[in-house]
């Protein structure tokens, strides 16, 4: 089982890159367990840096984002694709703030077309980004003492989504595709408590470690239901997800099922307009967390448009914006469900005509709980290249 | 210049934004990543406190005292005293080589040794242990016999007025960093003359004084015989170190009879349900524990004493601080001679475990810190008996004594271990 790895340092994004995708898998690198990192971590969307730049608004069409299966029948061309996305990350509460930096390779992608319409593609992405530490000042009692310490909480860990998609172009208004999906990584903690007292008490390291397995199936369809106006929706419907700690599977619950609409229309020439819902029940995830935590299932929207913006040595620059509202999974028990806000904006540039591209993406996201006194704004800078050889 | 070529911002604005956009992401991609928060805690840092647990238990599976230490002969220092109602003890220094000619001036050639001048016994002191303001008698006896000197009650006969050979009067607490003891001449000719070994037994007597000499320095006996080959001041005085010859033995047992003492009066030793470290012979207490695997193992250990209960000793330097050093026993239980379990036993120092101070006159309950010796518990294999082991420092050379309650006392006052501990927890699923 190929297990999506941690790689700790954003100057080994680039080797981490190409070590995930000679294992076929994408390594995600760090997050953090704040307001948004609650849980089970961040879900990241597994969007191409294309579709992040209309704030998910393209996902279920988009080739590269393994979210519709559907979207990559009649695929012309063999993609190759690879992102990272960085968030600078600020919380605050009560007047105290601290800043965060994460880095991440949250998609690789490949696709290749299969003739007759077909096209099949293997994709590793992030379901699901855990990595944080905090560093706390407390006390400890010892049998009637109080002793000062200090706790060290390192959690790094992410959850990944292997999916492998068989898409079909039925004719020029239908598209299909059926994906199976496997649902794996691990969390590793290590948690340090030192004491005040180093003569009398010696410091406490532990460490313990979560893996996880599932599976889900999805299905997606397209219909160009008017010449210029298209619809899109997708299903992912999860099995068993274990959570095993050393070997042995400590809870069950499920992969969260998942359903996405969109509609999209081209009738202006060089530009492409966007909407779209998702549905994901991440209350089934609810029975492998403790009951410190609780699931919510998040309803997100989003809008999004990509148009033709200035030509770069004769080839047109894509420029893209979006907006979306989303809804995080996890919070506190008793705590309310964390909403957040995204505005997007992005650029397609090519690089050397059809054979390959950048895309550049950078996403404001606002986000907050009812009755919580924290907020969170972060900046996400996505930089994807893709091939097309 | 034509005009293709000349330069031009609307020719160039696409390709330098699209590469300062790119430049910029790659650099934002490259930036250290810093994931140390905490401000939130502990509001969004739900976490399973697991608390500390505490216990005290009668650990101690065996407790036992073993006597005659340090091994004879084998300490640094010696102690010499003559405290009537507490310690008195005898050295034996041997001398078995003698230097029997030398070399006249001059000639390049050896001569026999005929007559000597100027014998002393030069005894190096550590001056921390003198003890005694009033004079006292530095008494040296020829204690070499045909009979059997390895039995101590032998020897002891030897100190007596006929053999005695020099003496020196001195004042315990006065005395420098060396004492020079004069040899009668005609003793040490007579020994050169018969080619015969040459022991020196020394004793304090005429009152009450103790010193402590340094046995050996470098692997070697410490205190020297000299002697001048002749009478006249003009030859360099020969410096003779102690030295055995024992046939077919051990380098080891060489060494011991080097330098060596007899006690006449010592400590009390071991008495019912009490260990002892320290003394005179010295003692050292060994304890083994049986602590849970849940704690050695599946736990973190963050506090270990040992609560050992201390009862009053009497003896010698009741009064004055002394150091309680452990010993870590690291032997496999094939190894149940617990002698050389200690033999083989390291220092504590090596393993973090400190020496305490105590006063041999006082009592009640003491708290020896073992905590990085219980941590290291759970590195070892099963079949390495959890223990711990003490000596006193300066063993062997200061009469004091620590004494303890065994696991043979009443249940209050026997050996136990007081741990605090954090039970592992599988603290990573949210």
């Amino acid at each position: 089982m190929t297990s999506l790895s941690t790689f700790p340092g954003s100057r080994r994004v680039v080797a981490a890159a190409c070590v995930a995708l000679l294992l076929g898998t994408a390594g995600v690198v760090q997050a953090q367990g704040t307001l948004s990192g609650l849980g089970f971590g961040y879900p990241v969307g597994g969007l191409s840096t294309r579709a992040a730049g209309t704030a998910g608004a393209f996902g279920e069409f988009d080739a590269l984002s393994p979210i519709n299966p559907a979207s990559i029948g009649g695929l012309p061309r063999t993609v190759l694709s690879a992102q990272a996305e960085p968030e600078y990350r600020r919380l605050s509460i009560n007047g105290r703030s601290e800043r965060t930096t994460v880095q991440r390779i949250p998609l690789l992608t490949v696709a290749v077309p299969a003739g007759k319409g077909l096209a099949v593609s293997l994709a590793a992405s992030s379901l699901l980004d855990r990595s944080f530490t905090t560093i706390t000042t407390g006390s400890a009692n010892l049998n009637g003492v109080t002793v000062p310490t200090t706790d060290r909480l390192d959690m790094r860990g992410a959850i990944g989504d292997l999916r492998a998609a068989i898409g079909w172009q039925a004719n020029s208004r239908l598209r299909v595709g059926v994906a199976g999906h496997v649902m794996t990584g691990e969390h590793v903690g290590a948690r340090e408590r030192t004491f005040a007292d180093t003569l009398r008490f010696g410091g406490v390291i532990d460490s313990s470690r979560a893996t996880y397995f599932g599976t889900a199936l999805s299905v997606g369809g397209e219909l160009r239901v008017l010449p210029n106006l298209s619809a899109h929706a997708s299903y992912r419907m999860g099995n068993d997800f274990d959570s095993r700690i050393r070997d042995t599977v400590r809870a069950t619950g499920g992969v969260p099922n998942r359903l996405g609409l969109a509609l999209r229309y081209d009738g202006i020439a060089g530009s492409t307009f966007a909407v779209g819902m998702e549905q994901v029940s991440w209350s089934d995830m609810g029975s492998m967390g403790s009951e410190r935590v609780k699931a919510y299932d998040a309803q997100n929207v989003f809008a999004g448009a990509e148009v033709v913006g200035p030509r770069l040595r004769g080839v047109p620059v894509l420029v893209r914006a979006g907006y979306a509202r989303n809804q995080l999974p996890f919070a506190t028990t008793g705590g309310a469900q964390v909403r957040e806000t995204r505005w997007s904006t992005g650029l397609g540039l090519p690089v050397a005509r059809e054979a390959a591209s950048i895309d550049l993406s950078l996403q404001r996201a606002s986000r907050s709980a009812s009755g919580q006194a924290a907020s969170e704004s972060a900046w996400l800078f996505g930089i994807g290249l893709q091939i097309r050889p | 210049m034509s005009e293709q070529s000349r330069w031009s911002w609307a020719r160039w604005r696409a390709p330098l934004v699209a590469t300062a956009a790119i430049l910029l992401s790659v650099a934002a991609a490259a930036c250290t990543e810093n994931l140390d928060g905490g401000v939130a805690c502990p509001s969004l840092c739900p976490s399973q406190d697991e608390p500390f647990r505490d216990t005290t238990f009668d650990a101690v599976v065996l407790d036992t005292s073993l006597a005659g230490y340090p091994t004879l002969g084998l300490s640094s220092t010696l102690l010499l005293a003559n405290r009537p109602d507490t310690l008195v003890t005898r050295a034996v220094l041997r001398f078995d080589q003698l230097a029997t000619s030398y070399q006249p001036n001059g000639t390049g050639a050896l001569d026999s040794i005929t007559t000597v001048d100027s014998v002393y016994i030069v005894l190096p002191l550590d001056t921390t242990g003198r003890r005694g303001s009033t004079p006292v008698t530095l008494e040296l006896f020829d204690v070499d016999t045909t009979a059997s000197d390895s039995v101590a009650s032998v020897v002891r006969s030897l100190f007596r007025s006929d053999r005695r050979i020099g003496s020196l009067t001195l004042t315990p607490t006065a005395t420098g960093d060396s004492l020079r003891i004069p040899v009668a001449r005609a003793v040490l000719e007579g020994k050169i003359a018969s080619r015969s070994r040459f022991r020196v037994g020394l004793q304090i007597s005429g009152g009450s004084g103790q010193l402590r000499v340094r046995a050996f320095q470098l692997g070697a006996g410490a205190p020297t015989l000299r002697y001048d080959p002749r009478t006249d001041t003009l030859y360099r005085p020969i410096i003779l170190g102690t030295n055995t010859s024992i046939s077919n033995t051990t380098t080891d047992v060489l060494l011991s009879y080097q330098v060596y003492a007899l006690t006449e009066l010592g400590s009390v030793g071991v008495t019912a349900g009490t260990l002892v470290v320290g003394g005179y012979p010295a003692h050292r207490s060994y304890l083994r524990f049986n602590v849970p695997l849940r704690i050695t193992d599946s736990s973190t250990i963050v506090r270990a004493e040992l609560l050992l209960t201390q009862t009053r000793s009497r003896f010698g330097n009741a009064n004055d601080s002394v150091a309680l050093i452990p010993l870590v026993p690291t032997t496999t239980d094939s190894i149940s001679n617990l002698r050389r379990v200690l033999d083989l036993a390291a220092e504590g120092a090596f393993a973090s475990v400190d020496t305490a101070a105590l006063v041999p006159s006082d009592s009640g309950l003491r708290r020896l810190n073992v905590l990085a010796l219980a941590r290291t518990w759970r590195t070892l294999p099963l079949n390495v008996p959890r223990a711990v082991a003490f000596r006193i420092g300066l063993e062997g050379a200061q009469p004091a004594e620590l004494r303890f309650f065994s696991s043979e006392a009443a249940a209050g006052l026997r050996p136990r271990l007081r741990i605090t501990y954090l039970p592992r927890a599988d603290f990573v699923l949210p």
